[in-house]
């Protein structure tokens, strides 16, 4: 929904996420486009919604940081709230039309589904759109670089300049098939060098919070990789990717470190072909140690 | 298609028909959902079990990889639960799961699925139900194999 009123970036904390609901540009486009009310509705909608199914979890439960459009600590006040707000939208005021605007922005209809955003709020949205544009161009604000087809917005990553538009929310593997497409595009060879030096002042957030587990599980790995121990122990430390990922990487890591000693505890026995010994342990014993050459004649001596 | 009518189809689905609307209404929520052309595959053979699918429009074919190809174990349609062994017993995916029209899939995370199952005894009792339920479906299987095969070398 924010994304959808601003149609730009901002590194300006005033557009921020958070800060929209108060912002006063903002708020002026909402009123002019009628749209305000509509706001306060969906922001009851959503409370109802996040009270009815967070309710019953405790305050450090997972659900809330990962699924809540509402905290822990927020989330009695929001019931209070809406027992308060019954009636008819535009009777609800002051702090508690505050605190119910505040909910649409994070709103995506593709990915909460909670069927809040009809045709007649699309329109009003669109308006509301570009009335704030209108209206930051008048002020000669530069706070939001606006979505231009024709320009370089310096404020959005590489891929969304090359996409521009957002990838359908719910399309199977629609990232994988997005990437291939720009790649073939831009060629690999191209853009690589240039991912690569933006990659690397990319801020990955607190203990990476900001990247992938799969990304922060590979950043571990390089991590250690770098350092060329003598001895390296890996366990666990790929879980987040699917098999053959993690093949791929255990051929290459294998493949980097010729002459210094990896220990890898697998969680298959298929995977152990790679390697030149072979411990295998059953209920916390030692079963087979073998090398890889004799491992068919050891599982036959062990069936 | 909103929350309110995925929360209709999960209820269809025997696992979940006796958890109540607000707990259903949490799983659809903390799902994702997720549309496949024909062709696509929703996961293959040893890949990480992630997660379980809930069938909502569209069939799969069930097929598991062997020395001559691919063979087909099971043709599952809409309002099916399908994923969920790995996820349970923590082990790869057992076969690939192959769109064979256009799919439209609820995601019920691994992690999701356990959170739910701590905070929903219920869910708990029906899954220890079914898994009961498959396994006697899969020893009158057996016995029957063994029938039919003590039958072909007494003959």
């Amino acid at each position: 929904m924010a994304e959808n009123i601003l149609f730009g970036t901002s590194s300006d904390p005033a557009f921020a996420l958070n800060a929209l609901a108060v912002n006063p540009q903002v708020r002026h486009a909402i009123a002019a486009a009628g749209l305000e009310d509509d706001l306060v509705e969906m922001g009851r909608s959503i409370a109802a919604t996040m009270v009815e199914l967070f309710r019953d979890f405790t305050p450090d439960h997972p659900f809330f940081e990962e699924f809540s459009f509402i905290s822990a600590a927020q989330l009695p006040a929001y019931e209070l709230l809406l027992k308060r707000a019954l009636g008819p939208v535009t009777g609800i005021n002051g702090a508690d039309r505050e605190k119910l605007l505040v909910l649409p922005f994070r709103y995506i209809e593709a990915r909460h589904r909670l069927g809040l955003i009809d045709d007649k709020i699309k329109a009003r949205i669109v308006e509301a759109r570009q009335s704030f544009e209108i209206q930051m161009r008048g002020q000669g604000s530069r706070a939001v670089d606006f979505y231009e087809p024709l320009e370089y917005n310096a404020g959005a990553t590489i891929l969304d300049n090359v996409l521009f538009g957002r990838m359908a929310y719910g399309v199977a593997q629609a990232s994988e098939r997005v990437n291939g497409v720009v790649r073939d595009i831009l060629g690999a060879e191209t853009l690589e060098p240039i991912i690569l030096r933006k990659g690397l002042t990319f801020h990955a957030g607190a203990a990476g919070k900001r990247l992938s587990p799969v990304q922060r599980q590979k950043i571990s790995l390089a991590r250690a990789l770098i350092k060329t121990p003598d001895l390296l122990v890996v366990n666990g430390a790929l879980s987040s990717l699917d098999d053959r990922q993690r093949q791929e990487i255990i051929a290459s890591v294998l493949s980097s470190r010729a002459g210094l000693a990896t220990f890898w505890v697998l969680g298959q026995e298929e995977q152990a072909s790679l390697f030149g010994r072979i411990l295998k342990f059953e209920h916390g014993r030692l079963v087979m140690d073998t090398t890889t050459a004799e491992l068919p004649a050891a599982r036959e001596a062990a069936q | 298609m909103s929350l309110q009518t995925e929360v209709e189809l999960l209820r269809r689905v025997t696992l979940f028909a006796h958890i109540d609307t607000t707990k259903l209404k949490l799983l659809a929520f903390t799902s994702e959902r997720l549309t496949y052309g024909e062709g696509q595959a929703l996961f293959h053979e040893g890949d990480l079990g992630d997660g379980a699918y809930l069938i909502l429009d569209g069939e799969v074919d069930v097929l598991r990889n062997s020395d001559s190809g691919l063979i087909l174990v099971n043709h599952l349609v809409k309002h099916s639960l399908v994923g969920e062994m790995s996820i349970l017993c923590d082990v790869p995916r057992t076969a690939n799961v192959v769109a064979t029209m256009p799919v439209d899939a609820l995601k019920i995370r691994k992690e999701t699925f356990f959170q739910l199952l701590k905070e929903v005894p219920q869910l708990a009792l029906e899954i220890m139900r079914e898994l009961a339920r498959r396994l006697n479906h899969t020893n009158d299987e057996l016995v029957a194999a063994r029938a039919a095969l003590k039958a072909r070398s007494g003959a």
